[in-house]
């Protein structure tokens, strides 16, 4: 029978915690800064994001309908305010989230209205000991054997609440914590405990061994035992991570393994870099997030084209990415990646196969980022792709951006984007995107841009209309401490991805602000 | 009660600890840990958060390589503070290298630092004190250094040109 093992959270929550997080909250917003600048020896932190939607997305559920009848009303409100305070070798935070997603978020990731203290942590440094209660997210080695993080803007949350201990003997690092997942609603509970070892003999030479325990609803007990290397001697960097998986299951265990090996060499302006990656865990869990071998964030039109995305538990994959000046000014790349599943004849050392049974994913492009001594700029990239996995797709595609300025301190950026696609999945047809864009940056504090899209393909036609025109405006004032984003207009939907993970977002058309405020 | 007596410590320990100021410790892009109080030899210090895939954060740092060599040759700390996570990290050094970034370079793969000193979006600027306290910051691509190099200028002092 599958065991399912759950204690009581050892997180560091508590409603009186929060009363009081709450009148300093309220006392911060009131004014107190200035009181608690007067205590000697504290210090004060904060700071605040203000986001509001307001306008249409495609709801997914309305699939039967043309745009705009597929879409629905959407307002969304989020505040997050931030507050640290800061003495000698101690530190208290917390963050305030108010949150009021979107009926659409509601329904289709689960999201539902928070007013609380989402983060709250106490950390010091008591030598050699350094701990940390609360929330805490951290990553060893390259992320094979363990990786949390929070993703505010995609709703992503591995972040643990619980404990974590550091202790530095010399040239010896002991790592020790034990928590539980913030219970989100896209990433399951889980509680986990976990232990590194790392050790440095020498400047440059770096060796760890982590263990990590996971117990959810979602993932079985899991034991996770890594090991993992960095380096570096003068020009050449070897890194990598061995991690190995065992999931008890019912009437049996399964096992896993993941392998990075990866170089980099850097020579005289010039870095090759060349990584080569094996996962197969089986059956990964929220913690473990290893690195892509490929590049995650290309051209616009590429993100709305279902880019890439790892699939961890069975992919095998090489890049080679090469960058380097070509004189003063000019300084190039040039990058090729193939990822495939892994196949029946795989060899006891598995390669990433060209087999249309078993490939993913493979891309080739290059670019070149030109500067003039006039100070202006140009980048010119061509490339060409194939996503086999979610969907099968060949694209090509060019971008080009001048930046040129002008009256001393303005400056005006043009940007065009052409790719061409050949969908496989539906009888060979091709299309062709585009986009146009202008920026004008009349000075270092305020900048605005429009940007023009445009496709021949009838079926985002219908599902996200036939262009879509935006126009954004920036301004930052106070000596950098606020700045205020304005949007308007409509903007295609697409697979959004930022710092390694991916998700789905909605055709959007209206008003969307963003304040950020330093406290 | 438990959690109230943990906090009234942390308040207890608050108010008797001395030498205010945040400090922090992250992995060096080159190997080893640079800490702020360690390792910034008491000198102010311009942090930049960027990362390999934040089109913007490349140009700021290939636009202003010249103004940030000029002001650590005048003994400014100049530390670039990638936030790539596992997802892209690798991809760092390589990039650094083959740009000529002379500049100290350190690994924030949790967003830990940015988060301290209230950084939402990349790139982001924070020009530090030599007691490590913000004195300016810039959200976004920094297309006009002036206002920066003014409260460098001021922080460096006799050693301004």
């Amino acid at each position: 029978m599958r065991r399912i093992c759950l204690p009581r959270p050892t997180n560091f929550s508590d409603q009186r915690v929060n009363k009081l997080l709450g009148v300093l909250c309220l006392s911060i917003l009131c004014g107190a800064p200035a009181a608690l600048a007067q205590l000697e020896d504290i210090e004060f932190d904060g700071s605040n994001q203000l986001r509001f939607d307001n306008g249409r997305e495609v709801d997914t559920r309305r699939a039967g309908r043309e745009y705009p009848d597929n879409t629905i009303a959407r307002r969304f409100v989020e505040n997050r305010l931030r507050i640290d305070l800061f003495s000698g070798n101690f530190h208290l935070g917390g963050r305030y989230l108010y949150f009021r997603p979107s009926e659409a978020d509601f329904d289709q990731f689960r999201l539902s209205d928070q007013n609380r203290f989402d983060k709250r942590f106490f950390e010091g440094t008591l030598n050699p000991f350094q701990f940390r209660f609360g929330h805490f997210s951290d990553l060893w080695g390259s992320g094979l054997a363990f990786s949390s993080f929070e993703n505010r803007d995609l709703y992503f949350d591995t972040e643990l609440d619980g404990a974590r201990v550091q202790v530095n003997a010399g040239s010896i690092k002991l790592i020790g914590l034990s928590g539980t997942m913030s219970d989100q609603s896209i990433v399951p509970q889980t509680r986990a405990t976990a232990a590194r070892v790392e050790l440095s003999p020498g400047q440059g030479r770096q060796i760890g061994f982590s263990y990590v325990y996971h117990d959810s609803l979602v993932n079985p007990e899991t034991s996770v035992a890594g090991i993992d290397w960095n380096l570096t001697r003068g020009v050449l960097n070897i890194y990598g991570e061995r991690a190995w998986n065992e999931v008890i299951l019912q009437g049996g265990n399964g096992a896993g393994h993941a392998t990075l090996v990866g170089t980099s060499l850097s020579l005289s302006g010039w870095s090759l870099l060349t990584e080569y990656a094996d996962y197969d865990y089986r059956r990964a869990t929220p913690m473990q997030n290893p690195p892509t071998l490929h590049r995650e964030v290309g051209p616009r039109l590429l993100q709305g084209r279902e880019p890439h995305v790892m699939n961890v538990p069975d992919e095998v994959g090489v890049q080679v990415e090469l960058n380097g000046n070509i004189g003063e000014n000019t300084y190039v790349t040039a990058h090729y990646n193939a990822n495939s599943r892994h196949s029946d004849e795989d060899e006891s050392i598995p390669l990433p196969t060209m087999e249309e049974k078993y490939r993913a994913f493979w891309e080739m492009f290059g670019n070149v980022e030109q500067h003039f001594e006039g100070g202006q700029s140009l980048l010119f990239e061509v490339g060409r792709n194939e996503e086999a996995a979610a969907t099968w797709q060949e694209r090509l595609w060019g971008q080009l951006r001048v930046t040129l300025p002008f009256k001393g301190t303005q400056e005006i950026e043009l940007e065009t984007e052409q790719l061409f696609l050949t969908d496989r999945s539906r009888d060979d047809e091709k299309f062709h995107d585009m986009l146009y864009s202008i920026s004008w940056v009349p000075s270092g504090h305020f900048s605005v841009s429009a940007a023009y899209q445009t496709t021949d393909d009838e079926e985002l036609q219908k599902r996200e209309g036939d262009n879509w025109i935006s126009g954004e405006a920036a301004w930052q004032f106070a000596d950098g401490k606020h700045r205020a984003l304005f949007f308007y207009g409509s903007e295609r939907g697409g697979m959004k991805c930022s710092n390694g993970v991916c998700r789905q977002v909605q055709a959007f058309s209206g008003v969307r602000f963003t304040l950020e405020t330093s406290l | 009660m438990k959690t109230l007596l943990a906090l009234l410590l942390t308040l207890a320990l608050l108010a008797a600890s001395h030498a205010a100021g945040r400090n922090w410790t992250l992995t060096q892009v080159n190997g080893g840990d640079f800490s702020l109080s360690n390792n910034g030899g008491g000198k102010p210090a311009l942090l930049l958060f960027w990362a390999t895939w934040c089109k913007p954060c490349k140009a700021e740092l290939s636009a202003m390589k010249d103004t940030f060599d000029e002001l650590a040759a005048r003994g400014l700390n100049v530390v670039l503070i990638s936030e790539d996570n596992q997802k892209s990290k690798s991809r760092v050094k390589p990039y650094i290298d083959s740009k000529g970034f002379t500049w100290i370079a350190l690994h924030d793969p949790d967003g830990e630092v940015l988060k301290l000193y209230g950084g939402t979006s990349l790139p982001f600027s924070v020009l530090l004190d030599a007691d490590g306290s913000p004195v300016f910051e810039h959200r976004g691509e920094m297309k006009d250094a002036s206002d920066m190099l003014a409260k460098a200028n001021e922080l460096l002092g006799s050693k301004s040109e």
